[in-house]
């Protein structure tokens, strides 16, 4: 008999770089690491030997001069003497607002077609059938292009539109489609106040009828009291101050004046053909993911509720659309980034998105073709890794757990302390130690305030406050405030959201946070100028002090929640 | 219950009673009207709502589109001359604008004499697929198939035959750099051999076949007048063609253990899908030319097409993801445990199982970049919407909008919609051997 023994190790010899399984990936990468760089090199050391033969340079100035052309369909205040970069938030703004009305309307089309289209009724469910198969199938840009001409060449002038009777105050013209607008008049305040004071109370009034439901078992009417609370308030102060003074808020009416409407809202032709194209288009691919969701939950789910005693409309609410929803919302998700993306096929109707602006007109008068499509690109891929960031925290949020342990792989803050507070364990979703306790208020909600706050701020410090006559252009920074503040309006989203999903990572990026705001503090930023309303000072290190005290609650707090944000004392 | 017998009971049936036919409605059209139009009262409602809005609207587009239809006119004002001669009052189709143009639909503004050309390219294409669709055709036509892409790029294009010729010798000269480095390793040689293939290839692409200029051949024709379905098509198919090795080289890096590779990878493939196609369009027609040496001026069509490729390989690469990750993780270990290295057991094991799982999903991406040639109108190409302004802008045809779109909306929706039947078929086809 031999003894089985180890073959004596070889010594390293050049071949084993390639011939040895233990050395061939790092070799793999190098030569990899080296190649892309190659390549990058090569392609950059082009593109600069092409700009300097064409005598350009690559540099943002440019883009704070002044823009010297017109946008007829804009959400904040802009003029022709306004800078490139105003004209590209106004571009920004405009993709926003076509995206989001498309998004709502896509998703009640797609909705209401994904149910018909399962309808016992055989017509009803063969049109749906048609609708959607025929849109999806033509593509997108074909759909708008026929909006639009149709628009300009079917639809009367404003003169004839100004004989006719029209429907709900709506008018719809060659020029553009005129809808009734709120005025806000005196005493509009209390009714807003009076809608926030709804909403806040209604969230309440719902969390104690859950409470008391999940105490005793008793029933309470939920959704009419929410819905009084909601609408009814609103409209009752409303009532109240137009019996004693007027309507604080009234509907102005569009009115023919000379050759032209006057009052309530306009909409040009451009925006609602991207907007009504873009949601039937996408609205068809989302009846098939709704479809596909209310498919995906067996008949014996309904079956089984139905056994249970339940009715049929908490049937639904409670087992199926849970079920179902668990499926229709990441391809949903995707499909409103689809349509986000093919927002920016305004520029062939020439609706003044951010593509019509950055990359259109301020493109071709500035000549600065990298610049401009380098932020156009960031823009569209920050849309894009927001949304894709919000799937992944749902996904994770929804997704089946089977039995799974405490969690501590990663290094996280909430570790840093433990040597101080004693062991504590971050509980997943399936924890046998999980709390059961179901949507409990907790301070949570503080966190998630106080960093929609900060974005908010960073954000209108950032864009909407950009009037260069006030303050300097973002683009004239130095590179360190710009990169500081750029990372740190990054953290603070990435914090937001993390709380919004009762993420465990939230600790860590608001340390990130921390960090950041002091790092652009150094870097020079003038941070206390993010809310005008208060001295810098008190601004600098109150905000400071609330992050503080958010990472302390983070993770000193007890956090009692339904997701895996939960964290209990390890017992030994 | 012993002394029940025949006897005691009064009668007995001798035979079966025939069954009764079942009442009038549970029955033929009655019972499916009852079953689907009218089962209750809300669907007999929506039932009418549906009957009458088709009752509107059917009759009235028939009516516009075929009955006053006039196919044919020379211009707008003589389609309603004929129309008011036939006594149609309101709205009708002039199909004639389509009749005059259906060439510029087709072909753009491609020499008249010279259509032989892209037809029986369009033609050979079918020659060129087949061996790759069907099995039963022998394995050596295969090589056709590998020569379609230079014929048709010369039948297109035209121009001499010898720098063709060379081009068609890369690939050729490429495979035996990779032989030679297999040798040369010992048949361990892994991806070595595939970068070094691809280089020589490249660099053969680069430099030889413009060495010789002129010879005999096809009158060339230039890319500006290229247009119409033909240039949708050679824009999507090429795309669609060239994106696949991409694609499958994308999704392995995406899965890889190497994590420079695998980072690559997610940020090249994450960056392509989270911008608009419509700006990397931009970027074919403002910037890429300045990523190659000074005095380089790639063709329009060229940069297209690779933007085109760029945008559908990650695209195309998510979906053959899905299709490595469907596989049982059984099939990895079995290849590994077989002895095979990364490459063979991808080549052999994996691959031709991921791509098969994976062929829906790549047949819809085509249909995607397919629908979203007509982009390439926004930068100035002549697509078949593209090539509708010009013609709304000829005095003769102006104020004619809903036959443009229907006729270019209906050409795409037939093309995707039996594309989309097909990739139906082929799921449940596929779905029967995997029972």
């Amino acid at each position: 008999m031999t003894a089985i023994t180890d073959p004596p190790r070889a010594d390293f010899r050049l071949g084993m770089l390639w011939t040895d399984t233990r050395y061939r990936s790092l070799t793999i990468q190098v030569i990899a690491l080296i190649l892309v760089l190659l390549g990058a090199s090569y392609l950059v050391s082009n593109v600069l030997a092409n700009l300097a033969a064409l005598g350009k340079d690559f540099s943002f100035g440019i883009l704070t001069g002044p823009a010297s052309y017109d946008i007829n369909q804009r959400l904040i205040e802009y003029s022709s003497r306004s800078s490139h970069t105003t004209a590209a938030v106004v571009g920004m703004l405009n993709t926003l607002l076509v995206a989001v009305m498309g998004c709502l309307l896509a998703t009640i089309i797609g909705v209401v077609a994904g149910v018909l289209r399962l309808s016992n009724n055989w017509l009803i469910s063969k049109l749906m059938t048609v609708y959607i198969e025929t849109v999806r199938n033509i593509p997108v840009l074909i759909q708008i292009l026929l909006l639009a001409a149709v628009f300009d060449e079917f639809l009367p002038s404003p003169r004839q539109a100004g004989a006719d009777a029209h429907m709900l105050g709506i008018v719809a013209t060659n020029r553009g489609f005129y809808i009734p607008g709120p005025v806000f008049g005196a005493g509009s305040v209390f009714v807003v106040a009076a809608l926030i004071l709804g909403i806040v109370a209604s969230v309440w009034y719902g969390r104690q009828a859950k409470r008391i439901q999940q105490e005793t078992g008793r029933l309470l009417p939920v959704f009419r009291v929410r819905l009084a609370l909601i609408v009814g308030l609103p409209l009752l102060v409303w009532a109240a101050i137009a019996l004693v003074a007027g309507a604080p808020i009234t509907l102005a009416y569009p009115e023919l004046k000379g050759f032209n409407f006057d009052g309530g809202i306009y909409m040009r032709n451009s925006l609602v053909a991207l907007w009504l194209a873009l949601s039937i288009y996408t609205g068809a691919f989302i009846a098939e993911n709704v479809r596909a969701g209310i498919l995906s939950v067996s008949k014996g789910q309904t079956e089984a509720a139905f056994a249970l005693g339940l009715r049929a409309n908490r049937t639904m609410s409670l087992v199926i659309l849970p079920q179902a929803l668990r499926v229709i919302i990441p391809p949903l998700i995707s499909q409103y980034l689809n349509l986000t993306k093919n927002s920016s096929l305004a520029i062939a109707v020439g609706y003044m998105d951010a593509t019509g602006t950055l990359g259109g007109i301020t493109l071709n008068q500035t000549g600065r073709e990298f610049e401009t499509l380098l932020l156009l690109m960031a823009f569209y891929l920050s849309i894009s890794l927001t949304i894709s960031m919000i799937m992944n925290l749902y996904n994770e949020q929804v997704k089946l757990v089977e039995r799974t342990s405490a969690s501590g792989a990663a290094f996280s803050f909430s570790r840093l302390f433990d040597s101080m507070t004693g062991p504590w364990d971050t509980l997943k979703k399936g924890d046998a130690a999980h709390q059961p306790n179901f949507g409990v208020a907790s301070w949570l909600n503080l966190v998630v305030l106080l960093y929609a706050g900060m974005l908010a701020a960073e954000l209108a410090y950032l864009f909407l406050a950009d009037v260069p006559e006030l303050r300097i252009p973002y683009f004239s920074w130095t590179l360190a405030e710009q990169i500081s503040f750029l990372l740190l309006v990054v953290f603070t989203l990435a914090t937001l959201l993390t709380a919004i999903f009762k993420h465990f990572r939230v600790v860590d990026l608001a340390v990130g946070t921390l960090v950041l705001w002091i790092v652009a503090l150094v870097c020079g930023n003038q941070l206390g100028a993010l809310i005008p309303a208060l001295s810098d000072p008190v601004v600098i290190v109150g905000c400071a002090a609330a992050q503080l005290a958010a990472i302390a609650y983070l993770v000193f707090g007890a956090r009692p929640n339904v997701t895996y944000f939960c964290r209990v004392r390890r017992e030994d | 219950m012993s002394d029940v017998h025949a006897q005691t009971v009064a009668y007995v049936a001798p035979s079966q009673i025939p069954p009764s036919p079942p009442p009038a409605r549970e029955r033929g059209a009655m019972k499916w009207f009852r079953a689907n139009l009218f089962s209750s009262v809300s669907n007999g409602i929506l039932t009418v709502i549906a009957i009458l809005i088709l009752a509107w609207s059917l009759p009235a587009l028939i009516q516009w589109a075929f009955v006053d239809a006039v196919w044919e006119a020379g211009s707008l004002s003589e389609c309603r001359e004929i129309a008011a001669a036939r006594g149609v009052e309101g709205s009708f189709a002039c199909w004639a604008v389509i009749n005059e143009r259906f060439n510029q639909f087709l072909f753009g503004f491609y020499p008249e004499e010279l259509y032989w050309r892209p037809i029986l390219a369009f033609l050979l294409m079918f020659a060129a697929a087949a061996p790759v669709l069907f099995n039963q055709i022998p394995r050596q036509t295969l090589v056709g198939s590998a020569l379609y892409p230079f014929v048709a790029y010369w039948l297109l294009w035209g121009g001499p035959v010898l720098p063709v010729v060379l081009a068609i010798l890369g690939p050729v000269v490429g495979y035996a750099a990779f032989r030679g480095v297999e040798k040369a390793m010992e048949g361990d040689a892994g991806a070595a051999g595939m970068v070094a293939g691809a280089l020589v290839t490249v660099l053969w692409w680069s430099f030889v076949p413009g060495l010789i200029d002129g010879g005999p051949g096809l009158a060339p024709v230039e890319s500006a007048r290229m247009g119409g379905f033909m240039l949708a098509l050679i824009i999507g198919i090429t795309g669609i063609a060239a994106s696949l090795p991409f694609g499958i080289l994308l999704a392995l890096g995406r899965k890889s253990d190497l994590i420079f590779i695998k980072t690559l990878s997610v940020i090249f493939i994450e960056f392509i899908r989270g911008v608009p196609l419509i700006t990397l369009l931009f970027v074919a027609s403002s910037v890429l030319n300045y990523f190659f040496p000074p005095g380089t001026a790639l063709d329009l069509i060229l940069r297209v097409v690779i933007m085109a490729t760029l945008f559908a390989s990650a695209y195309m690469a998510e979906v053959i993801r899905g299709g490595l990750a469907a596989l049982p993780s059984g099939q990895y270990e079995a290849a590994d445990s077989l002895g095979l290295d990364y490459w063979k057991s991808m080549r052999l094991i994996i691959l031709p199982q991921a791509l098969k799982i994976s062929i829906p999903g790549i047949v819809n991406t085509f249909i995607g970049l397919f629908k979203d040639t007509t982009l390439v109108s926004v930068i100035g190409l002549l697509d078949p919407v593209g090539i509708i302004n010009p013609i709304r802008a000829d005095s003769n045809w102006n104020g004619i909008v809903w036959e443009f779109y229907v006729f270019v909306g209906l050409f795409f929706w037939v093309f995707c919609f039996g594309m989309s039947r097909y990739s139906m078929y082929l799921e449940r086809k596929l779905a029967t051997d995997h029972r």
